[in-house]
């Protein structure tokens, strides 16, 4: 039974992409295509809700390869709670994001809306494949997927340059982190001789720790890449040149955090070796700094928020990182709604409005009531404020890290918290209430796009309260929970100080002149650099890698390319010679055949 | 009595059936036809499920997993064949489908005699039985003369190798002092002079249905004017019987003689991978290309005979499938180009994909799966053809083989490059009728799907070969 359900969530987005992409007349029709789409991530998600109310537990192991000749390759499916309530989590966001879209892709051509339906139920099935894989292969494969889907979405208007260069750039680093993961994950399988995950955990205990160390180091740099830790976080910024919904799907709540998901899952054997837990909550830590940093300063809300997402998973990286990965888990979990909210009511505004920066808004909470108060229940929660779902995971992992003795990465976190409800109450005052919108009458979004944020925002608020039930539906991993630490007033009182800040700075103009146009306030200008990490990337670029591809460049024209053009000529000349021996005349065909069989008599005298 | 040949004798009865029915149809209700002898076959591909009586008359036909596995490759091949004839214009104008499913299903069972007999003059009828149908269907076409030429080039050669085969069986008897042969024994007098004669007089005979080098000169003029989705089944079925006969005969009753005519199989093979490679190369016909690409891959086949492993055996059965699909796969797709643009040119095929991006993509899935790309099943095959014959030893020769895929890349990808990138003039669409629509779509399903998950083929020639060297 749990099988067949699990089936019934991955595949019917596959049917979909199959027969959206192979079958034209679908792909051109609007309502087919996003009908197929949207029903098959429906059951999707219905399968999911039921494999999460039964509390399903599978493991279920296939032999891909046949094992006689070669070494075995098994495949298989791997469902335990973690796993359960990620692809709950990826259906129910997938399925809103995809209805969301129609309202949001209207505009498209009916082909190029084929295009993006076909994308999205292959991104589903990926996904949803991803995050069932029982063997750290079967991982890479549909962690690929999920690299490709995204760069194919990001793309997605490819006719403009920014759009195109964001795709190659996202796919190019997170490409970069990728390698790291493939050579550790060869370099595990070298040890231990296995890609699946349990027996990995067993058998990794007897590894060699220098050895263990390096490969499991690779390996979180993979991680690293694909959810935008520091310093392969820069592609996530620019991938915002996507389509909103593709942002609230993919770059808010589920592919980035693939890297959080995948240090969740091989969480045993990274508890393996000293230092690579620390490591991974020191990245957390400067990445959800540098995240909220930069984010003060940008004047695109999506900008804003892509760099939120950036400095959320640092959070989960951190709490992670500091031993506590159930924790993690539970942030992932109402981010990936809070945050998917916030994409789709900023995508409802840019709808509106046609712009993405915040200073041509303005006054908005009139004109679009409804996007304004969602936008303002995902930035409530955002910024941890009671009652709102941010509040419960945020705070729990503050509490842990406090009480776990990590002194100077709670005091990191703690003020990221105060940036955090700065700069996204910085984001609501100007655009809903600022006065840069003068002229514009933008109107209501449609129900069909204010329907999935209402119930994103049903989520959005209720799935802190979940707490107790989550950590009893996942099994324990929390220890022991302090619920007498006074650490909750300070990060509460911390971001409502931050909303006053902004607040005072954006609504009352409370030293405007030095914080907004000052543009020489040195802080201001290393923030809008973003920390030079784009220009030291592309001076590396420019200056290492083109050199070293010139010289590469040279051998391969000249020296490799010599040698084949030699080789393929000799081959055609040798074709040339033995079309000689089809004269067409059969006389000579039959000749052939007797000198043939006399040969096989002289041969067969030979050796017997 | 005859529970072993039950299959043969439904067969035999769709045959006469369709004959008659023939007789008494309309002419315009013809098509029915087809789809009376796609039903007829699924049918006896039923029947073969539940068929499991091994030996009879006196142990001369055998149905052992072997035989039935093959039997089912060739029904599969007919299927598919029949599935992209309904509709072939050569058939509707010239109201001869009867006839042409006659003969077709008159060399299925021939096909289906061979590979259960252990009786060579039993063998020879089958074999008879399976070649003149086909000899009749290349010159089907008949005011083609290039048809003609084909059917006469093939005719020329079969009977040449049928006498072969008689002078072979003759000899066997007077080597032998019988025409049977039960498996695991060597017949007496077989490594006497006239029997070592008789084996490479029987390998000769056996190696134009293969189309072996130096038996295949009449497989690119045959293919050239047949009609096509007979090509399709002309270039699987027959050979994948020959290699049937080929492995019962020789594991079963010569396996003494192993070391000779595995050393035959081990020089075929490389002089027809040479060959198939290297003229397909320059042709511009594509059936012409697809029939020189063919005898390559004839060449790889004959790598897993020359193991002389089980395993090599179990993957040239793996090949079988793979090579079924991918090839039909692609005649198939030549047959549409060919009804949309009268031409099997590769010029034809320029732009195909604006044209008809199903066919293209099609076209591509079997080119990659003919070349041997990850991850469509041709790959597999390949790359078990190649462990096994590493495993047997004979590293030179599957560089060798590895060498030549590379050239066979060049001519598969070069029509890929025609489809996709080289512009063209045409921009036509391409219409696709619906019986090659569907025998296309199960080609490329089974290359893509079965590449995805090839174990079960695996399965299925462990299960087929686990005949053999087993005693």
């Amino acid at each position: 039974m749990e099988l067949f359900l699990l089936f019934a969530v991955f595949i019917p987005p596959l049917i979909s992409f199959t027969v959206n992409g192979l079958v034209l007349p679908v792909r051109r029709n609007r309502v087919w295509s996003s009908g197929i789409s949207i029903g098959s991530v429906f059951i999707s998600t219905l399968a999911s809700l039921l494999l999460l109310l039964e509390r399903a537990k599978l493991e279920f192991v296939f032999e891909w390869i046949p094992a006689k000749i070669l070494p075995p390759v098994h495949f298989g499916f791997f469902l335990d709670p973690i796993a359960v309530l990620m692809l709950f989590v990826v259906s129910v966001v997938a399925l809103m994001v995809q209805i969301y879209s129609l309202g949001y892709m209207s505009e498209e051509e009916p082909l190029s809306f084929g295009r993006y339906y076909t994308f999205h139920s292959l991104f589903a099935f990926s996904m949803q494949g991803f995050v069932v894989s029982y063997s750290l292969l079967q991982v890479y494969v549909f962690w690929e997927l999920v690299g490709l889907c995204s760069y194919l979405l990001i793309g997605f208007w490819y006719q403009r340059p920014q759009a195109a260069r964001a795709a190659v750039k996202a796919f190019w680093i997170t490409r970069f982190g990728d390698v790291g993961f493939a050579i550790g994950m060869i370099l595990l399988w070298g040890a231990t001789g296995t890609f699946l995950l349990p027996e990995i955990y067993s058998k990794a205990s007897e590894v060699s720790k220098v050895y263990l160390l390096v490969s499991l180091l690779l390996v979180f740099w993979g991680a690293v890449g694909k959810s935008a830790q520091f310093p392969l976080h820069v592609w996530l910024p620019d991938a915002m040149e996507g389509p909103t919904p593709v942002s609230a799907l993919i770059h808010a709540a589920t592919m980035v955090v693939a890297g959080v998901y995948l240090v969740i899952r091989l969480f045993p054997v990274f508890e393996l070796v000293y230092p690579v837990l620390p490591v991974i909550m020191w990245i957390g830590c400067v990445t959800a700094f540098i995240g909220a940093a930069i984010a003060l300063v940008q004047d695109d809300i999506k900008r804003v928020l892509a760099y939120s997402t950036v400095s959320q998973i640092g959070y989960m990286m951190a709490v992670a990182g500091a031993g506590e990965a159930g924790l993690g888990f539970f942030h992932l979990f109402t981010h990936a709604f809070f945050k998917s909210l916030l994409f789709l009511a900023a995508g409802s505004v840019i709808h509106a409005l046609h712009t993405n920066n915040i200073w041509e808004m303005g006054g908005l909470s009139k004109r679009m009531p409804q996007t304004f108060f969602l936008f303002l229940v995902g930035a409530l929660a955002l910024s941890g404020i009671f009652p709102f779902s941010g509040y419960f995971s945020k705070d729990e992992i503050l509490v842990w890290m406090y009480h776990g003795g990590f002194k100077i990465p709670f005091l990191v976190l703690v003020f990221t918290a105060f940036l955090t409800a700065f700069y996204m109450f910085r984001v609501l005052f100007v655009a809903f209430f600022g006065k840069g919108g003068v002229g514009k009458r933008p109107e209501e979004s449609p129900l069909v796009m204010t329907l999935p944020m209402w119930v994103l925002g049903v989520f959005a608020i209720a799935s802190g309260f979940l707490k107790v039930w989550f950590f009893d539906f996942i099994g324990g991993t929390q220890k022991e929970v302090h619920h007498t630490s006074y650490v909750p007033y300070i990060s509460l009182g911390l971001s409502l100080f931050g909303i006053l800040c902004a607040w005072l700075v954006y609504e009352k103009g409370f030293l405007k002149n030095l914080l907004v146009e000052e543009r020489a306030l040195s802080v201001r200008y290393v923030l809008e650099r973003g920390f030079w990490i784009d220009s030291l990337y592309e001076w590396l670029y420019r200056r290492v890698l083109d050199g070293l591809s010139f010289i590469c460049g040279w051998f391969d024209r000249y020296i490799v390319d010599g040698l084949v053009n030699l080789v393929s000529w000799v081959t055609l000349e040798l074709s040339q010679y033995l079309r000689g021996i089809q004269t067409g005349r059969i006389q000579d065909y039959l000749y052939g055949i007797v000198v043939a069989i006399v040969l096989f008599i002289w041969l067969a005298f030979g050796v017997l | 009595m005859l529970k072993p040949i039950t299959l043969e004798i439904v067969l035999v009865c769709g045959a006469l059936g369709v004959f008659f029915m023939d007789l008494f149809l309309p002419s315009r209700r013809k098509r029915i036809l087809g789809l009376f002898v796609l039903l007829s076959l699924v049918a006896v591909m039923g029947l073969s499920f539940l068929n499991i009586h091994y030996g009879s008359f006196f142990e001369t036909f055998i149905n052992d997993p072997f035989s039935i596995s093959l039997k089912r490759i060739f029904l599969l091949a007919a299927g598919l064949t029949v599935m992209g004839s309904i509709t072939h214009s050569e058939l509707r104008l010239g109201r001869r489908e009867g006839e042409y499913y006659f003969l077709l299903i008159l060399s299925l069972v021939g096909m289906m005699i061979v590979v259960s007999a252990r009786e060579l003059l039993l063998l020879f009828v089958g074999f008879e039985l399976m070649s003149v149908p086909l000899y009749v269907l290349s010159g089907f076409d008949k005011r083609n003369p290039k048809s003609v030429e084909g059917a006469l080039k093939v005719f020329l050669f079969g009977t040449v190798s049928s006498s072969l085969l008689l002078l072979g069986i003759g000899l066997f008897l007077a080597a032998a002092g019988t025409t049977r042969w039960i498996p695991g024994g060597s017949p007496i007098g077989m490594d006497e002079p006239l029997g070592v004669i008789a084996l490479a007089v029987l390998f000769a005979g056996f190696g134009f249905k293969i189309a072996a080098f130096p038996f295949q000169f009449w497989v690119p003029d045959t293919y050239e004017g047949a009609p096509t989705p007979f090509v399709a089944f002309l270039s699987v079925a027959p050979k994948v019987a020959g290699f049937g006969i080929i492995f019962r005969f020789f594991f079963e009753a010569l396996e003494a003689l192993s070391p000779a005519w595995t050393l035959y199989a081990v020089w075929l093979s490389a002089l027809t991978m040479i060959v198939g490679n290297l003229l397909a190369l320059p042709q511009r016909n594509v059936k012409r290309l697809l029939a020189y690409s063919g005898i390559a891959h004839v060449g790889y086949i004959l790598l897993g005979l020359a193991s002389g492993s089980q395993l090599g055996l179990t993957m040239s059965v793996f090949y079988f499938i793979a090579y079924l699909f991918s090839n039909m796969g692609a005649f198939l797709v030549a047959e549409v180009v060919h009804r949309s643009t009268g031409s099997d040119d590769l010029d034809a095929y320029r732009n195909l994909n604006r044209r008809s991006p199903f066919l293209a993509l099609a076209m591509l899935v079997f080119l990659l799966s003919l070349g041997g790309i990850p991850f469509v099943i041709g790959f597999w095959a390949k790359l078990y053809i190649f462990l096994a014959a590493i495993d047997a030893g004979y590293v030179f020769l599957v560089f060798l083989g590895a060498l030549l895929t590379v050239v066979a890349l060049f001519y598969y990808l070069n029509l890929a490059r025609k489809m996709y990138i080289d512009e063209g003039k045409e921009e036509a669409r391409v219409s696709i009728p619906f019986d090659l629509y569907l025998s296309i779509g199960v080609c490329a399903a089974g290359v893509v799907l079965l590449g995805i998950y090839p174990k079960g083929v695996v399965q299925i020639a462990e299960k087929a070969v686990s005949v053999f060297l087993g005693y």
